[in-house]
């Protein structure tokens, strides 16, 4: 049996005030900010608007029953992380790095220079999309939607302790240096 | 070359994600596509299945059959083509009594319809957690895929709106149950009401027919429908195929054929009925297809017993050519964590397909649960 998770978010928090009754309403609202998910999760604007526009009819199917969660963002985030999770899994899914693979390492001895951080940014970008699909919405959920261990795992259906172990492994891919990934929640907050 | 610098930190990814966000969002188009996909997926679940040619009959009393299993060279667990291939029975259905409501969401079907409309083409039948649904093809030169849909089911177990009644009674001349009020309805799905007809069946279920056809056709062809249907006589879906493990904590919630023989589809949907899912959609879905050859599109990369099959690591697994059939496992990617590669495997070598069921539907079984 799944374990009971805690509920991880504040009663007082403003979503708790905002209760959806209309569909459209509710797209309509959230339209931006899934677009922009999902171009997080997917590396293309093109294949997150499809992505969010087959999660909303699915939450149109669903409507009656998401919209009496206490939090149907959640619940809505997790289907369009479904929809990303599910793309293509039975074909290659082609990723055209947008640069090489860079195979030797500059130590950061200096300060970059502004084309040395955009660069390096594309770079990350191009390693993002190399990553498993978990670990990438781990990182994205965490780093850009900004949510907790806990609200990350009631997206993704998985415990905290697995959002930590994805996460963890996408960041030692990426090369990224973190001294403790509780804190980076406390962090955005 | 600009190389990156390493150790990166969280800035530089927060950096990253902010760099290709991209435009501004069009809210109003993306809006008209929702609408659009709508309305298609309306359309399309009431066109699957168009080409079915009806669901497989019961088979004979006793009649055994022998089914072969896919023997794993990879993770050794069936043993091997030497050992002696398992041998399922198939047997008759095992009651005829009227359903219990706690049978819904097995693969036993609570009512048959003894005659079908002069018009019908084909159907699909289905269970799930609550409901059981046979849907009837009958086109006609205005709607080429009009359908009626028979449902027993339970409104709260299947998180479905209860039908709505007119307050409009009609009685008719049921060739099973006498004289049959049933209450003239509406039904709501998926946004969009459907006319019918239907009554509260002796243990408590609904059992409604309504149709997507116009409002006095529908009427007409539900009460004719409604008269056919039978209570008394429950029948099990039939799969040419017997699945002998699924990881612990998983239960059967339903299945489905979409017609037996050329070309049919047949499934079985497992789910964790923990309560606190709210999703309808089954975690794990085991669904065997009469597809002789390897799909064009596939990407081959590994073996399973003799077969060859594609494992993609992140919660799909297909093997191809078995004894016709295509086998796809597939786990909502919520569940992959619970249910790895190696369990996909044993899942896939635990299948038993019958031998000849591809061109034979009369010895598929009625007990898909080896």
């Amino acid at each position: 049996m799944q374990a009971v998770m805690e509920r991880p978010y504040s009663l007082s928090s403003p979503t708790q005030d905002w209760r959806p009754v209309d569909f459209e309403e509710f797209a309509a609202d959230r339209l931006p900010s899934l677009t922009r998910y999902a171009t997080m999760l997917a590396g293309s604007r093109e294949v997150a608007e499809d992505v969010v526009q087959d999660a909303l009819v699915k939450t149109h199917a669903k409507w009656k029953k998401i919209s009496t969660l206490d939090r149907p963002d959640l619940y809505v985030k997790r289907i369009v992380t479904n929809e990303f999770m599910s793309l293509r899994r039975r074909r290659k899914v082609s990723t055209v790095p947008l640069e090489p693979e860079f195979a030797e390492v500059v130590h950061a001895d200096r300060a970059p220079s502004h084309e040395e951080t955009s660069a390096d940014r594309d770079a990350l970008w191009a390693e993002l999309a190399r990553l498993p699909r978990q670990g990438r919405a781990v990182l994205v959920l965490r780093f850009y939607e900004g949510l907790s261990d806990n609200e990350i795992a009631i997206v993704l259906n998985c415990r905290p302790g697995t959002v930590r172990g994805y996460g963890s492994r996408a960041l030692a891919a990426l090369r990224i240096e973190l001294a403790d990934w509780r804190l980076t929640a406390e962090e955005d907050r | 070359m600009t190389r990156p610098r390493f150790p990166r930190d969280p800035q530089d990814l927060r950096g990253a994600f902010r760099e290709h966000e991209g435009p501004a969002v069009d809210v109003a188009g993306l809006m008209s596509g929702v609408r659009h996909r709508i309305d298609r997926r309306r359309q399309r679940r009431r066109t699957a299945g168009i080409v079915a040619v009806g669901i497989v009959t019961a088979l004979a009393a006793g009649l055994p059959i022998v089914v072969s299993s896919i023997p794993d060279q990879n993770s050794g667990i069936a043993g091997g083509s030497s050992q002696p291939a398992p041998t399922a029975t198939a047997s008759a259905p095992a009651q005829d009594q009227p359903l219990d409501r706690d049978a819904l969401g097995s693969t036993q079907f609570g009512f048959t319809v003894a005659e079908r409309p002069s018009d019908y083409t084909s159907e699909n039948a289905s269970t799930g957690p609550g409901w059981q649904l046979l849907r009837l093809f009958v086109p006609d030169s205005v709607q080429p895929n009009r359908t009626l849909d028979v449902r027993l089911f339970d409104p709260v177990l299947a998180g479905l709106p209860a039908p709505e009644p007119t307050g409009e009674t009609v009685t008719v001349d049921s060739a099973s149950a006498g004289q049959l009020t049933v209450q003239v309805i509406s039904l709501s799905q998926e946004g969009q009401s459907y006319p019918g007809v239907g009554w509260l069946t002796g243990n408590g279920l609904w059992l409604t027919v309504t149709s997507d056809g116009p409002a006095d056709l529908a009427r007409k062809e539900a009460l004719a429908v409604a008269a056919q249907v039978d209570l008394e006589h429950p029948y099990p879906l039939t799969f040419p195929f017997q699945v002998g493990y699924v990881p612990d904590g998983f239960d059967l919630v339903g299945g489905g054929t979409s017609s037996p023989l050329p070309g049919g589809s047949t499934y079985l949907r497992f789910h964790d009925l923990s309560p606190l899912f709210v999703e309808s959609e089954s975690a794990l879905t085991i669904r065997v297809t009469n597809q002789p050859g390897i799909p064009e599109d596939a990407v081959v990369n590994t073996t399973v017993g003799q077969y060859e099959a594609t494992i993609t690591g992140d919660g799909y697994l297909s093997i191809y050519n078995v004894e016709g059939f295509l086998i796809d496992i597939s786990v909502r990617p919520d569940f992959v964590d619970r249910i790895d590669d190696e369990q996909l495997r044993q899942i896939g070598v635990r299948i038993l397909v019958i031998p000849g069921a591809a061109t034979d539907g009369t010895i598929w079984t009625d007990q898909p649960l080896g």
